[in-house]
């Protein structure tokens, strides 16, 4: 019996070498829990922060960051997606919901059933991002997503979010230095939806309505890095001098704050705030039509 | 006898009305002090708030709100204003400043002798509004120019912002509800390299540059309340006050760590130009973008 366990266990490690060996080698690993693709980031250094010199005094020191491996989603959270927490009763369930959180956002996003932003209630909006979420309701999904899968998700720190965007070779961008309307959606990017969302996975090198898109993912296979609605992260906003003080190893923001962090840059937004080192902000409670999420989950 | 006292209790209403309609036409338009036209908001009611449902959670719910009448500022402060109160020694008068100011910012905005900045320090730059300033130094102006004038001059309250710019009528912006180019200074999708800041009454619908541009005044006569740089108010900034705010002349939480900002800078994009939306910053803090527009009490 014990004999018999000591072989399973080898047989598991050997498993398990042999899957992050693949992971490490590949760098392009994928995982599915049966709610959609995560794909790998192994651990390891990058640089984060505005080598370029170009952003807000918030965007640097440049400074070496190291982290632990994870998945992080390929997409953003869809409609399709949440819809899924919403018809569980993901809003009444206390577990899910960070302090203050609990009972303030009704049953289901802002947004939700208007067709300008592509509401998640309406037919047909299943593979546009949600939009309309507070911080709060992006950490419900995260926990109840845990919930359902026995993995740990949860938000993106800043640093997991900027090293799922850019690699380790301090690109502008999640796929090089120039960005323009084949690549992402911002303002002005002459998409087919223009003022609007576009669906995500729009970005795949496809002609879409007589459109020709590149291929947008990040190093590590992440899809819509940059553009469309700006991510939730895990931290608070700690002012512009974060950097300055910021551990080097897994650093998860300041203790506390008012504003939780914002990373991707909008539908609304020029290209200045595409960049991947750039920073955003906002109050936790807050939702409106160009902020949404994806989510990270642990190995 | 009662019965013609009660047809004249009737008419109280409407008596009141004309009272009101005679105290309004008594008012001028526009006044000057000295230091620029500042020009009339009447007294009354109006919808505050993102009555489009598509801004962020801190500009609902619509509500309305009834204010006083005021006289706006009908640009923004310009470096050749701020300069007077430079030159007058604005900087090392202690009456001038709020508690944790006083001292604080040298004697000029970091960015007065900056050409990027079009700062006020330097030549041809006058009709440049000043940028660079905090809270601080805002509330300071206008207590110079209190004194100055003999009237009281202040930051406006956050719902004085938003009726002088977009009126009664629940547009989205100072002129109606479409913003291009050619209406105020925003981020139109050129290059960062490629905006600039522009003098103040620069959109009047004259040729500029090459650029046909529309009046951008307010309903009341106020210039550029839209684009170019953000304005300080004089509230705190919380982002539930519409919850709870009062209906008559709200004047913004007891307190909080941050003031309120309004209008988009030229960096920002139409979305944050919207005469709804709400902005913040620490009361220390300076930004290239930022400066300010005062109100005259009557």
């Amino acid at each position: 019996m014990v004999r018999w366990r000591l072989i399973r266990t080898m047989v598991m490690t050997t498993i398990l070498i042999f899957v992050f060996g693949i992971a490490f080698l590949a760098g392009q690993t994928v995982v599915n829990d049966g709610y959609g693709d995560y794909v790998f980031v192994p651990a390891g250094r990058f640089l984060m922060g505005d080598n370029f010199d170009e952003g807000d005094p918030d965007e640097v020191p440049v400074h070496s960051v190291t982290l632990d491996a994870y998945y992080i989603g390929k997409y953003k959270i869809t409609n399709g997606e949440y819809k899924k927490f919403v018809d569980d009763g993901g809003y009444s369930k206390p577990e899910y919901w960070e302090a203050g959180g609990l009972g303030e956002y009704g049953s289901e996003p802002r947004h939700w059933r208007d067709e300008r932003f592509h509401g998640g209630g309406l037919q047909g909006n299943e593979r546009f991002s949600v939009v309309g979420v507070s911080w709060y309701e992006a950490v419900a999904y995260c926990r109840w997503l845990s919930a359902r899968t026995g993995h740990t998700y949860r938000l993106p720190t800043e640093a997991e979010w900027e090293k799922a965007a850019r690699g380790t070779d301090q690109r502008r961008y999640a796929w090089g230095d120039r960005i323009d309307g084949s690549y992402a959606n911002y303002e002005h990017s002459d998409d087919p939806y223009e003022r609007g969302m576009t669906p995500v996975g729009f970005y795949d090198r496809g002609v879409h309505d007589g459109f020709v898109t590149h291929d947008n993912a990040s190093p590590y296979g992440a899809y819509d890095m940059i553009g469309n609605v700006w991510e939730w992260c895990s931290d608070w906003y700690g002012g512009s001098t974060y950097y300055q003080n910021s551990p080097p190893k897994n650093p998860r923001g300041p203790e506390s704050g008012s504003s939780r962090i914002l990373r991707a840059g909008g539908w609304v937004d020029s290209a200045y705030y595409q960049r991947a080192a750039n920073r955003n902000s906002s109050f936790p409670e807050n939702r409106n039509p160009i902020q949404g999420f994806r989510c990270v989950r642990e190995p | 006898m009662t019965k013609s006292v009660w047809q004249l209790t009737k008419h109280i209403p409407l008596l009141f009305m004309c009272a009101l309609c005679l105290e309004c036409s008594r008012l001028p338009k526009i006044i000057n002090d000295g230091y620029g036209d500042y020009v009339l908001v009447p007294a009354g009611a109006f919808l505050m708030g993102d009555n489009f449902d598509e801004g962020n959670s801190d500009e609902i719910p619509v509500h309305e709100v009834i204010l006083d009448a005021y006289y706006i500022g009908k640009f923004k402060i310009t470096n050749s204003a701020y300069k007077a109160f430079i030159d007058d020694g604005g900087y090392n008068e202690q009456a001038y400043w709020e508690a944790g100011g006083w001292g604080e910012f040298g004697s000029a905005p970091p960015s007065w002798n900056s050409a990027k900045d079009k700062g006020g320090g330097l030549p041809r730059n006058e009709a440049y509004p000043v940028v660079g300033v905090s809270w601080f130094e805002a509330v300071a102006y206008c207590r110079w120019l209190s004194t100055k004038t003999g009237h009281t001059y202040r930051l406006p309250t956050e719902a004085e912002w938003e009726k002088a710019a977009r009126g009664k009528d629940q547009r989205r912006y100072a002129w109606g509800d479409e913003i291009d180019a050619g209406y105020a200074n925003f981020d139109h999708g050129q290059n960062r390299q490629d905006m600039h800041l522009t003098p103040v009454g620069y959109y009047d619908g004259s040729m500029r540059d090459g650029l046909q541009t529309h009046d951008n005044a307010s309903p009341y006569g106020a210039y550029d309340m839209i684009g170019n740089v953000s304005e300080w108010c004089a509230d705190w900034y919380d982002a539930t006050y519409y919850d709870r705010s009062p209906r008559r002349n709200p004047t913004g939480p007891e307190t909080g760590d941050s003031r309120a900002l309004r209008s988009g800078g030229y960096v920002d994009s139409a979305y944050y130009q919207r005469a709804a939306g709400r902005h913040k910053m620490g009361a220390h803090f300076k930004s290239y973008k930022t400066g300010f527009r005062c109100i005259r009490e009557l």
